[in-house]
């Protein structure tokens, strides 16, 4: 109910951040004058085949000295969500809303070939909250550095509750550890390549307090096929439906590489990323984009991403019970933990409305992603189609 | 995966091997928007989908709040 009365004054908030920021750029501030100042806002939605609805407006801003080598900035969103999914009807639950603030800011120093940064981040909603510190540094190396050496060290704390309950009554914690380090290579005078390893020690219950996993009988596996109906599910299933239990420690690692090559008014980027984590599910995604400069005014970005990852070892379509005292220990109902594929398609546009001499000062933009996503295993359903459009208004004063 | 591998070898290739340096007068493509090391114009709201979505994006946390998203 939340989400619904706050949707319009998100919108007229929106709506006169875009004309106070007009009127500033209009008006030549700060022109000129020192460090670079920008302001942005955006708008996304998102609406998929789970009757899943999202509006994230979002504000941010920043202020950078390039010569110096200073910079910090900070972003502030909401999400308003509305959900009847799968999940929620299969629990006899009504249509859920919910609200969440989320926020972030970082400072970064890097006066020569060394430097450093510090992050804090925040997201909230009634029964989740995240907060996180992350500081990084990097030095460049080599003859007309060649190499950029970086790395990151994070901790972030996720406290789990249930809506309508307080933390102190209820509620349990996941830290998280992380670490990155990568290294960024100019590879030629229009070619950038980039290799990442990150690390994600994660520790605590991060099973969903909502999430119920139905059970059924030993040998009543070929009764329950690949995207079973609810009613079907409700009509086999025995009657103890525990709540979902997940394993206590998960680590995560990954490797990125990406490479960037500018054309002459194009450029042309390609990413991968390899995953494998002590749950047991590996994953590969795979990216591309390609940018066109559109005369001085315009940049058109259509892009395309593959997403493949495999089950988690413990993941199960169907778990089997012969009663209460026979419950499998580790259990989940989250689909996103089995086996899938997804393809996404979009791309953006960004017009500069700047004055003449500089197009991009003031800029609108459009991005819109589509995402199909196969799963291989699980109750429900066996797919989604899902959509994500952002209008956004930027200006740098 | 064989051409996952293949890919992230022939970037770590670029990254390791050659001594070819570029000066900073040299580095005007460089400089353009889009060739920064990460992605660029990325929309906050599709990181946060698809951590998610994703089982195997994210980690960094803040992926939760309740279950409307999966």
């Amino acid at each position: 109910m939340r989400g619904t009365q706050t949707r319009r004054p998100f919108r007229s908030g929106a709506l006169a951040l875009t004309a106070l920021l007009t009127a500033l750029a209009s008006s030549g501030v700060a022109e000129g004058a020192g460090p670079e100042v920008r302001a942005s806002s955006e708008v996304g939605a998102y609406r998929d085949s789970f009757a899943t609805q999202v509006i994230t407006p979002t504000i941010a801003g920043s202020v950078a000295d390039p010569v110096a080598g200073w910079s910090g900035q900070g972003r502030y969103l909401v999400d308003v969500v509305s959900a009847a999914s799968p999940d929620v009807v299969s629990t006899a639950s009504p249509h859920w809303n919910e609200v969440r603030h989320a926020g972030n800011v970082d400072a970064r120093y890097k006066p020569g070939a060394i430097g450093g940064g510090i992050a804090a981040s925040v997201s909230s909603t009634p029964d989740y909250l995240s907060r996180g510190i992350q500081g990084s540094g990097s030095i460049d190396l080599g003859r007309d550095k060649a190499w950029t050496l970086s790395g990151a060290l994070g901790f972030a704390r996720d406290t789990i509750g249930r809506t309508g309950t307080a933390f102190s009554t209820f509620s349990h914690d996941l830290d998280i550890v992380s670490g990155s380090v990568g290294l960024t290579r100019v590879v030629d005078q229009r070619t950038l390549a980039v290799l990442v390893a990150d690390a994600y020690l994660e520790s605590g219950d991060q099973s969903k307090p909502y999430r119920y996993v139905p059970l059924f009988r030993p040998g009543d596996e070929d009764r329950v096929p690949r995207g079973a109906s609810v009613d079907q599910v409700a009509r086999l299933r025995i009657q103890p439906r525990p709540l979902e239990q997940l394993p206590l420690t998960r680590n995560r690692v990954a490797l990125t590489a990406r490479l960037a090559h500018r054309f002459e008014g194009v450029t042309v980027r390609a990413e991968e990323r390899v995953y494998a984590d002590s749950w047991g599910m590996p994953a590969s995604t795979t990216e591309v984009r390609v940018y066109f400069d559109l005369g001085r005014r315009w940049i058109v970005g259509p892009s395309i991403r593959a997403h493949a990852q495999g089950r988690t070892a413990f993941y199960r379509r169907v778990y089997t019970s012969t009663g209460p005292g026979d419950l499998p220990a580790i259990r989940t109902g989250d689909r996103e933990l089995g086996g899938i594929f997804s393809l996404s398609t979009g791309g953006l546009a960004r017009l500069g409305i700047g004055p003449s001499y500089d197009p991009m000062k003031l800029v609108v933009g459009l991005s819109i992603d589509t995402t199909f996503t196969h799963f291989a295993d699980a109750l429900y359903t066996t797919s989604r189609i899902a959509g994500l459009a952002a209008g956004s208004f930027e200006v740098r004063f | 995966m064989r051409i996952s591998s293949v890919f992230i070898a022939a970037v770590a290739g670029l990254i390791l091997g050659g001594c070819r340096s570029v000066s900073a007068y040299e580095r005007g493509h460089l400089a353009h928007p889009t060739m920064t090391p990460e992605t660029p114009y990325a929309g906050v709201s599709v990181d946060h989908v698809r951590t998610v979505h994703e089982g195997a994006t994210g980690g960094a946390g803040g992926a939760g709040g309740g279950c409307g998203c999966n």
